[in-house]
């Protein structure tokens, strides 16, 4: 074939250049690949795909095309905009007219372009043969399949948002006659569905407006991290946290710190595995004058749940309870009381969801808060636990003669279920994915599936139908998971033309002009939001959920999921790894989450190893002391320790990482019922042994130290003086020099510390952005990352009398502070520089020339702000391994060993829009200019612009009184300034 | 005010020994005393050779003071200078460019270097002054030492002018000495 | 100035003095010398491959991080200019106050200088992350804009000071040695008539000393602009010497970090190098002394002299670091406040306390007569004042960078073997060169001392 022919060539030239990549070579390398791209849109898609911006659609060299496309997972759908350059997609946004989603995605989504070119990734379909994979042909791998596929089928997945997929699946369903199981690897979705199915008997996840909501409760529910859709949570809780117009309140009930719980304005630190007493306790205080409190059913549940009993039993002191109770009363139909995630997965599934409805429904919520019009998810497809059982059970029988596995893992999400034993009795395994993991070594046929970037897909939430388009022609030889099935199920036609069907149901048009504006748009609303919402709860469904009463002993174990892996599914993605966990910071590993107090009383430090033991799994872990536990409780992120995770990673970090070496499988810990698993709460015990370990730690100290970097104010004091909880240096006089006009632009940085949640999107959209390489585990052990925006994470008290209260650390202030380069107007690094590598851009840059820097790192010492990374080793050159390098910006200088780097205010951002602006004889207008973390920021925290035009929007956040500049005492007049947070304390 | 011949004088340099009369005497005493009956009695052209400076020879020799100051003076200023009008072409005219606020010349931060300028250009010019004075160099490694072992133990007197080995004697006079010819000094092939 | 108030006297005559100096170069080195000599030169190719290594695989190898941007290296590179200062001192401050015991020692001094910044000098240019593009620092017109230096970074300034304070302090030294080397050119001379120059290492040496006595003979006039020279580089030497560590503490004075940024940091490093650097002088006198037999020229009272000196110093260093504290406290600024708690009690503790009691509590053996006229004590001292020194840089460079403004961005610093290997290596380095020179040139000023000697006789009229 002509196309990969050429693919070679382009791979030679940078093949040549992995062994000495500086960036002359580099550009080169890109112009070659841009010209022979352009030339004959090598990479470019084979079907009509409409650009979303620029007109007329073809490829211009060096000028990059945007393209509306939606990255369709199992756990829901993210509507994004992919920009392409030279027909390789080189960075993914947010949607921003997206009509749910607004352009919010998190670090996640921005990590994917990683995984497009994930070196890993399957390069044909394999056939096992003696137990090694061999290279295999389409047709031959599909008429192998169709041959394998006899008898006793069976196929597993997780759930799907894909109409068209899953109309292709029923298809190939019944021409097997296969049974289909849904399962849940983190278990919010299935949580949610099946305790709505109890309470109203409608199996479907409800559409949530936290915009709408003034007081919001959570109970173990991180919808800012991590539960169903934080992304769009987050943009909808961000827009109401404006102290100066009517602020919501958010209270967290949680046993471990999540990112929900650290932006809570009240925390409730409960212990391990009470969450559903919490909620029964809650329920109890609000049930008395509601038109429920007559049942009996319901009363003779929560009866026994007296404020003292949860005392008891959670820690929560009864009044605190009480009050929390009157504020919701008062907050009727203005409340959102919402539950839920992996802590909350019980052992008879739901539990906590069905008490969580009878609180909204006592607050008639529903309908005002959460609607069940244009609903997350319309029905609940999760196979049953019985079901699920039944299946291994069979498996462990010998009694299915095929199992296709259709892009999961469930020998590593069921591993606690023994899943793993019960694969290895199925005769043929067919494993549909884009890696291997622990369940694809186990098939004897894979079948390489594309990347979201490269297939035709579809996807329904909320009302709006999403298309999944591809920008890039497939990179290796691999067919979209559609395609495969459709393929399997002997369907003629590709699945481009059944999606193009599928999508015309909801177009309600065949037309090709419909067709190519939802190509265009990227989106099409067919489901008006109506305020519908449950109708009364079936009172019956409460009598069955049983919880604590009494109080815990012992260790107690959450599994929990971090914001940067969640279920692990793609956790073989160095960003998604080198992302600092928001809460513990920590990298390349989940950690022993234990309490200040316990790690005192047993001499414990953060970086210790300890023994876990629990019911049927033992494990050595690193812990990190979390303030804001209840002594007991532990906390322990899924996702990791998958031992057959290809590492993608290997290749890019220094001390390479050896398979199985990410973290352990807390999985395991799980302990199965024969209604559901248990997450929460589960009995451990801990040991320390003697071990060294070298903990990737990104931040190390927890308290700032009153040194008033990152600012909180409770919002009565706020109402009274808009300066309070701020310190300013007063700076005498002008200082010797005459201060250098800044005319024309003069670029600065705000951020809203009140907006922001810390989840670490800006993060990686910098790293996606601007070239960053990631380090590894080792490197950020010595204090090595390379990050250019980092969040600072600190827990602090307003003041020393509240410190002494709360010796055992359960509720300290929790501050996030995304810092980037300050690009001081005085700028300490510029002045020690010997040879003039970092100076001052008229238009208020602080610049930095990497050719010209030597390496001497006194700019990185005399910043007082820690902003500036040098590069100890070469990060990209050899480690690159193709086609690793077509995800560099080619925008952007990859920077070579010992010189330093650090933020540029996405100067190459800038000059493009200056480019444009200068030909269009206008100003830069600040909508079309956006940095990368502003873009990457779902909370909207941060704005960016030109200060010298008083009109911006930033030149007007700059005067509001909460904002201000941090280490103003060295006289450094930094650009970038922050706006204190401000507490909603009742 | 100096006088222009005290400033030759000043800068008085080592005078090649051609022809004439070496005088070894014993000590450094002997040969200041010898050295000023020689200038009494007139003699145009000589010089002492010595392992260590004798104190008092100054006026003997006709060297009030050495003006070898004056050349590290000027080298100093030009030191400066050169260095001051250096940065200022570089920061100010050829490319001004804005470091931490500054002004493009801000005189406070050249200081440390226009001093240390200074300093080396002096010291240089210093030693290249005595190079010069003593005719001194790599070009004069193979010149024979009129006295032999004048860097060693011995003290002798050059006398360069047309005058016989008796009036060399009387001008001695009771200091006691050896007169050799000049590059026919018996100890040239023979240590002790 | 008269015999009486030398502290030594030799009644030697000048053929004695020349060949107690002489001699040990004159015969085949011994065991004891190749000995070190070959251990040393071990330790310096181990440096050398280390410092290869890192070249090529880049400077991640050492222990430095984010907020400790710099290491051992700018700890050894302060540490060995300060050592390079004792030596200046002696040879000039100590000639323009007419110290006449300095005549003795100030030869091997001015070459411990030379060697000492040589080894400093090494630091900057390994320490930066790209070695080869060094050549960036220096001003000259180029095709690159053309782009010039920053003459605002302290770093330059420090460029243009150790070079000129190697360069002058070299030809000082050399300048020194021309008469001596003259000295030793005839002593040859004659061994040449005769034949006796045979062997090629000979034949080398005699090359050697004829080329650079650059045709000294001694002349009376020479001397006079000679005598001149000396006190001129002397008094240029002195302000040049104060103002090499001055500008070196400008790295950190004129920096923003707290425990850097300290107005009182040029004359404190001042102080702790004349400190270090005499006690540096104080082992190696020691050791040649013994050596080479020279206990006549190097007395029991030089070595007393530099012992007050010590004591002197010392308790500067000891004042510069109760400033530091008490501005500290007086500043009313936090940050600079925590970082001064944190050196006494911080996670380098350690560190600041075994610099406290080596440069605080040591010197103070001193007071007694007993003990600093006690050879075993001065040199157990002398090594112990430099070992503190070395950590007084240590707590400056590290605890001041480790933990700074920000907390978020706090880190320790774990130094690997390459840190260890090049410093233990930058020692071989510098007494590699060190016994060369002893071996090589005569390590006590010949003509100084017979000129000594000579003045002597004349004042008390004797004659030879």
């Amino acid at each position: 074939m002509v196309k990969n022919k050429k693919l070679v060539t382009n791979k030679t030239i940078l093949n040549k250049l992995e062994n000495s990549i500086n960036r002359k070579k580099f550009l080169t390398a890109m112009g070659i690949t841009a010209g022979s791209a352009s030339l004959n849109c090598v990479r470019a898609p084979i079907e009509k795909i409409v650009p979303y911006v620029v007109r007329p659609p073809h490829v211009q060299p060096g000028i990059p095309t945007y393209y509306a496309s939606s990255r369709v997972q199992s756990e829901g759908i993210n509507p994004v905009l992919v920009k392409t350059r030279d027909g390789k997609p080189i960075k993914i946004e947010g949607l921003d007219d997206h009509p749910f989603s607004k352009g919010a995605v998190m670090g996640d989504t921005y990590a994917t372009i990683w995984d497009l070119y994930d070196a890993d990734r399957f390069k044909t379909p394999l056939k096992k043969g003696g137990g090694t994979y061999t290279a295999a042909k389409w047709d031959d791998a599909i008429t192998q399949a169709k041959s394998l596929l006899t008898g006793n089928v069976r196929v597993i997945s997780r759930t799907s948002y894909s109409p068209s997929e899953s109309s292709v699946l029923k298809k190939f369903l019944n021409r097997y006659n296969a049974k289909h199981i849904v399962y849940d690897p983190i278990g919010a979705q299935q949580e949610l569905a099946t305790g709505n199915e109890k309470s109203y008997g409608k199996g479907l996840i409800p559409r949530y407006a936290f915009d709408k909501a003034d007081l919001i409760v959570s109970i173990e529910a991180d919808f800012l991290g991590t539960w169903i859709r934080p992304d769009v949570f987050t943009k909808q809780f961000s827009s109401r946290r404006n102290p100066d117009k009517n602020m919501n309140r958010l209270v967290v009930a949680e046993s471990i710190m999540s990112l929900t719980g650290a932006n809570a304005d009240t925390r409730l630190a409960i212990a391990a595995g009470t969450h559903v007493t919490f909620a029964l306790g809650l329920a109890k205080e609000l049930l008395p004058g509601s038109m429920l409190s007559g049942s009996t059913d319901i009363n003779k549940v929560v009866s026994a749940y007296t404020p003292d009993v949860v005392e008891k039993v959670t820690g929560v002191p009864a009044s605190n309870l009480q009050s929390l109770a009157a504020e919701l009363k008062a907050a009727k139909g203005r409340s959102m009381v919402v539950g839920g995630g992996a802590t909350s997965r019980d052992s008879s599934v739901g539990a906590l969801q069905v008490v969580i409805n009878l609180i909204n429904d006592i607050l008639d919520n529903n309908g005002k808060t959460i609607f069940t019009s244009a609903a997350i998810k319309e029905t609940n497809d999760f196979s049953s636990q019985e079901e699920l059982m039944a299946l291994i059970a069979e498996m462990k029988a010998g009694q299915v003669d095929a199992l296709v596995v259709n892009r999961a893992n469930p020998v590593y999400d069921l591993s606690m279920a023994g899943f793993g034993d019960a694969v290895k009795k199925v005769k043929n395994v067919i494993f549909i994915g884009e890696k291997h993991n622990d369940t694809s070594i186990a098939a004897n046929l894979i079948l390489s599936s594309s990347h979201y970037l490269e297939s035709w897909s579809d996807g329904e939430t909320m009302g709006v139908y999403s298309v999944c388009q591809p920008v890039i022609r497939n990179l290796f030889d691999t067919k979209s998971p559609g395609d495969i099935l459709l393929a399997l199920a002997g369907e003629e036609g590709d699945f481009h033309s059944f999606v193009k069907q599928a999508a015309s149901k909801y177009l309600g048009s065949t037309g090709a002009k419909a067709w190519d504006k939802l190509l265009a748009d990227g989106y099409f609303v067919y489901q008006k939001e109506a305020n519908q919402g449950f109708s009364r709860i079936n009172p019956s469904s409460i009598s069955s959920v049983k919880a604590p009463s009494a109080a815990l002993k012992g260790y107690r174990l959450n599994l929990i999921t971090s914001v940067g892996i969640m279920d692990g599914v793609n956790g073989n993605n160095a960003y998604r790894q080198e992302m600092p966990d928001p809460i513990t910071k920590v990298t390349w590993d989940n950690v022993l989450m234990v309490s200040p107090v316990l790690a005192k009383e047993q001499g414990w430090k953060t970086g210790d190893i300890i023994e876990l033991k629990g019911q049927n799994a033992k494990v050595e872990v690193p812990l990190v002391i979390q303030p804001g536990l209840r002594k007991e409780s532990m906390g322990l992120a899924m996702g990791y320790g998958q031992y057959n995770m290809s590492n993608f990673s290997e290749h890019l970090v220094k001390g390479s990482l050896k398979k199985g070496e990410l973290g352990v499988n807390a999985g395991l810990f799980a302990q199965v019922a024969a209604t559901g698993y248990l997450y929460s709460g589960i009995s451990v015990t801990a040991t320390k042994v003697d071990k060294e370990y070298r903990l990737g730690e990104a931040q190390k100290e927890l308290s700032q130290h009153n040194r008033y970097l990152a600012r909180v104010a409770d919002l009565k004091d706020y109402k009274k003086d808009p300066k309070s909880g701020h310190f300013e240096h007063k700076l005498e006089g002008k200082g010797m020099y005459v201060r250098h006009p800044h005319t024309g632009n003069r670029w600065l940085l705000n951020i809203d510390l009140n907006k922001c949640t810390g989840c670490s999107g800006c993060v990686v959209s910098c790293y996606s952005e601007n070239n960053i390489p990631t380090v590894g585990r080792e490197e950020i052990w010595r204090g090595r990352e390379m990050s250019w925006i980092r969040l600072d994470r600190y827990y602090d008290y307003s003041s020393e009398k509240e410190k002494e209260k709360d010796v055992n650390m359960l509720e300290p202030n929790v501050h996030f502070q995304p810092l980037t380069c300050q690009h001081c107007e005085q700028a300490p690094c510029e002045n020690v520089c010997p040879v003039a590598a970092t100076q001052h851009s008229s238009d208020g840059l602080n610049e930095m020339a990497y050719n010209r820097c030597i390496g001497t790192r006194y700019c990185a010492n005399n910043c007082p702000y820690k902003v500036r990374r040098f590069n100890w080793f070469e990060n990209w050159g050899k480690k690159l391994k193709d086609p690793q390098q077509y995800a560099l910006n080619p925008d952007v200088t990859v920077r070579s060993r010992g010189v330093i780097e650090k933020c540029s205010f996405c100067i190459q951002r800038i000059a493009e829009k200056r480019q444009e602006a200068r030909v269009e004889n206008r100003k830069i207008s600040e909508e079309d200019l956006r940095t990368a973390c502003q873009q990457g920021c779902p909370a909207d925290a941060i704005t960016f612009g030109d200060v010298n035009d008083a009109k911006t929007k930033v030149s007007q956040l700059e005067k509001d009184a909460r904002s201000y500049k941090i280490i103003q005492e060295v006289n450094t007049m930094p650009m970038v300034t922050f706006m204190s947070k401000v507490k909603n304390k009742a | 005010m100096v006088s222009i011949k005290e400033l030759k004088e000043g800068l008085f340099s080592y005078d090649e020994p051609d022809k004439g009369w070496i005088v070894d005497v014993d000590s450094a005493g002997d040969m200041l005393k010898g050295a000023e009956n020689v200038k009494k009695a007139g003699v145009k052209r000589f010089d002492t050779f010595s392992p260590f400076p004798v104190h008092g020879l100054e006026k003997v020799l006709g060297i009030k003071r050495s003006w070898l100051t004056l050349i590290t003076l000027i080298a100093g200023i030009t030191g400066a200078s050169f260095g001051l009008s250096a940065i200022y072409y570089i920061d100010v005219i050829d490319y001004p460019v804005i470091f931490g606020g500054k002004p493009y010349f801000s005189w406070p931060a050249y200081v440390p270097i226009l001093f240390e300028l200074t300093i080396l250009f002096a010291a240089f010019a210093t030693v290249g002054g005595v190079l010069k004075m003593g005719k001194l160099g790599l070009s004069k490694t193979h010149r024979r030492p009129p006295s032999p072992l004048a860097t060693c133990d011995m003290f002798s007197i050059w006398i360069g002018d047309d005058i016989s080995k008796e009036e060399v004697k009387k001008i001695m006079g009771n200091i006691n000495h050896k007169i050799h010819k000049l590059d026919a000094h018996p100890l040239e092939n023979g240590y002790e | 100035m008269s015999a009486s108030t030398s502290i030594y006297s030799l009644n030697k005559t000048n053929r004695e003095i020349e060949r107690d100096i002489l001699s040990p170069m004159e015969k085949f080195p011994g065991k004891l010398w190749w000995f070190t000599f070959i251990i040393n030169a071990g330790l310096m190719l181990m440096m050398l491959g280390l410092i290869g290594w890192t070249f090529v695989e880049g400077l991640g190898l050492l222990g430095i991080n984010t907020p400790v941007s710099w290491g051992l290296y700018i700890v050894n590179f302060v540490f060995w200019v300060g050592i390079g200062h004792a030596g200046t001192l002696i040879s000039a401050i100590l000639y323009l106050f007419r110290q006449r015991w300095r005549t003795t020692i100030n030869r091997a001094a001015e070459a411990m200088t030379i060697f000492a910044v040589m080894t400093a000098g090494l630091f900057p240019l390994i320490h930066v992350g790209r070695p080869w593009m060094v050549f960036f620092i220096f001003p000259y017109p180029n095709e690159r804009g053309p782009l010039w230096v920053n003459f605002r970074s302290p770093l330059l300034w420090d460029v243009f000071a150790i070079s000129t304070y190697f360069s002058v302090s070299l030809i000082f030294w050399y300048m020194g040695l021309v008469p001596d080397l003259a000295n030793m050119r005839d002593r040859m001379k004659f061994e040449h008539v005769q034949g006796k120059i045979s062997s090629f290492g000979k034949k080398l040496k005699y090359a050697f000393v004829r080329i650079l006595s650059i045709g000294w003979v001694g002349s009376g006039k020479t001397w006079i602009h000679y005598e001149k020279m000396v006190m001129v580089l002397a008094s240029l030497a002195t302000p040049l010497v104060l103002s090499v560590h001055t500008v070196v503490s400008f790295d950190f004075a004129t920096s923003v970090i707290p425990g850097w940024h300290a107005t009182i940091f040029p004359p404190y490093f001042v102080a702790g190098a004349i400190y270090s650097g005499f006690a540096m002088v104080m082992t190696l006198m020691i050791i040649t002394r013994k050596a080479f037999k020279l206990e006549a020229y190097i007395s029991i009272k030089h070595l007393e002299n530099m012992g007050i000196i010590i004591l002197v110093t010392g308790m500067m260093v000891s004042f510069a670091y109760t400033m530091e504290f008490v501005f500290a406290a007086y500043s009313a600024n936090a940050v600079e406040q925590y970082v001064f708690i944190n050196r006494l009690q911080g996670p380098y503790a350690w560190a600041f306390w075994t610099m406290f009691a080596c440069n605080v509590v040591s010197p103070h053996f001193m007071w007694s007569k007993k003990l600093r006229t006690n050879i075993v004590v001065l040199f157990i001292i002398s090594i112990v004042v430099n070992i503190g020194m070395w950590f007084e840089r240590f707590v400056i460079v590290i605890t001041s960078l480790h933990r700074d403004y920000i907390p978020s961005s706090w880190e320790m610093f774990i130094p690997t073997w390459v840190d260890w290997g090049v410093l233990v290596g930058s020692f071989g380095f510098f007494f590699f060169w060190f016994l060369l020179f002893v071996r090589t040139l005569p390590s006590i000023a010949i003509a100084e001392v017979k000129m000594d000697e000579g003045h002597d006789q004349l004042a008390k009229g004797m004659g030879h």
